[in-house]
């Protein structure tokens, strides 16, 4: 459980659960991961988050393989438990 | 047995000693360290910097805030069953993304128009070329006005509360492996201690230094900036130096910066 309070989908109103369907645009799925989540008591810090993973993820050249290769390898380093 | 795959591309060999240097050594990153992935993808080293920098600070959000896995509960991990329908579920939803590359369509100078009145209320001047270095990527541009736009318009932390994070997180940047491993002491404020922890391990992160900065009257929505602000100032750390960015173009009070960061 997260050190902060936050609010789940299901529960989301407003700007949050507006926020929420603009990620389901990004994605293709209706899966919001607990890492957005962690947001929702700001949804313009939320709205921020997912744009910017999508011009990371997404915008350049590079193949999107190599692009999770990358993100796996800092996250091993960084001994990240999520 | 370094944990390097048998077959590995030249670009993977050179991205992982690029990611490792952005883990054990952040403070002596230079623009030179892309060259080797510019030999090899040109300007896709500038996509590559973006990501690891994401990953930085997502990574950051996670244990900072200790945001629960996509996975089972420990608890239940026992039950193969249950497991295999997790991998399989994970599955179905990975098939359902668009994981094609897209098009950014916006070019570097209306990036650069659309950041300039956030970059003078930040500044107090126009941005000019300072953005030069990443023309060829101006969707970094944009993502750099998102973490402006959070760090002057939407956090609810007071300028001098930024500005010691900035200096907390720059200060405790690992020039050396041992910085990342270890036990190394902690500034006795909590903010600071959030940061340096948030810097050098932030998978250490208790929750006695929330309850600490809950003392100090932060609530969630506090606590969540304050994450936001040390993770964002980690993605900055790398990401400036790596692009040959101003490091005052985002830090708060960091206009002396240059002479007091030389660690090369």
């Amino acid at each position: 459980m997260a050190f902060i309070n936050t609010i789940p989908p299901g529960k989301a109103t407003g700007e949050t659960s507006e926020v929420y369907k603009s990620l389901a645009l990004v994605e293709g799925h209706g899966m919001i991961p607990k890492i957005v989540q962690v947001f929702s008591l700001k949804p313009a810090a939320m709205k921020m988050m997912i744009r910017i993973w999508e011009l990371s993820m997404w915008m350049g050249d590079e193949p999107r393989h190599n692009r999770e290769m990358v993100a796996a390898a800092v996250s091993r380093f960084n001994k990240c438990h999520y | 047995m370094d944990g390097s795959a048998i077959d590995e591309t030249p670009l993977e060999r050179e991205l992982i000693v690029l990611i490792r240097k952005n883990f054990d050594c952040p403070a002596r990153l230079l623009p030179s360290d892309l060259d080797p992935i510019r030999e090899i993808v040109g300007d896709g080293a500038l996509d590559y910097t973006l990501v690891i920098g994401l990953f930085h600070f997502i990574d950051r959000i996670a244990d900072l805030l200790h945001v629960a896995p996509e996975t089972l509960p420990k608890s239940l991990r026992r039950f193969e069953c249950l497991r295999r329908l997790t991998v399989r579920i994970a599955s179905l939803i990975m098939s359902k993304m668009d994981l094609q590359n897209r098009k950014f369509n916006t070019s570097y100078e209306e990036t650069v128009e659309n950041i300039t009145p956030l970059f003078e209320q930040a500044m107090g001047r126009k941005p000019g070329d300072v953005f030069a270095p990443v023309k060829s990527r101006p969707g970094l541009i944009e993502v750099f006005r998102f973490i402006l736009e959070e760090r002057v318009i939407h956090t609810s932390l007071k300028r001098e509360t930024l500005s010691d994070i900035h200096r907390t997180v720059e200060d405790a940047l690992p020039a050396d492996i041992e910085d990342v491993q270890g036990f190394h002491e902690r500034p006795e404020n909590p903010v600071e201690a959030f940061a340096f922890a948030g810097t050098r391990y932030a998978y250490r992160t208790t929750k006695d230094m929330i309850n600490d900065l809950r003392g100090m009257n932060y609530d969630d929505v506090g606590i969540l900036d304050l994450a936001i602000a040390v993770a964002g100032a980690n993605f900055w750390a790398r990401t400036h130096r790596l692009l040959n960015l101003k490091p005052e173009l985002f830090y708060v009070g960091f206009e002396d910066f240059g002479s007091t960061s030389a660690v090369s």
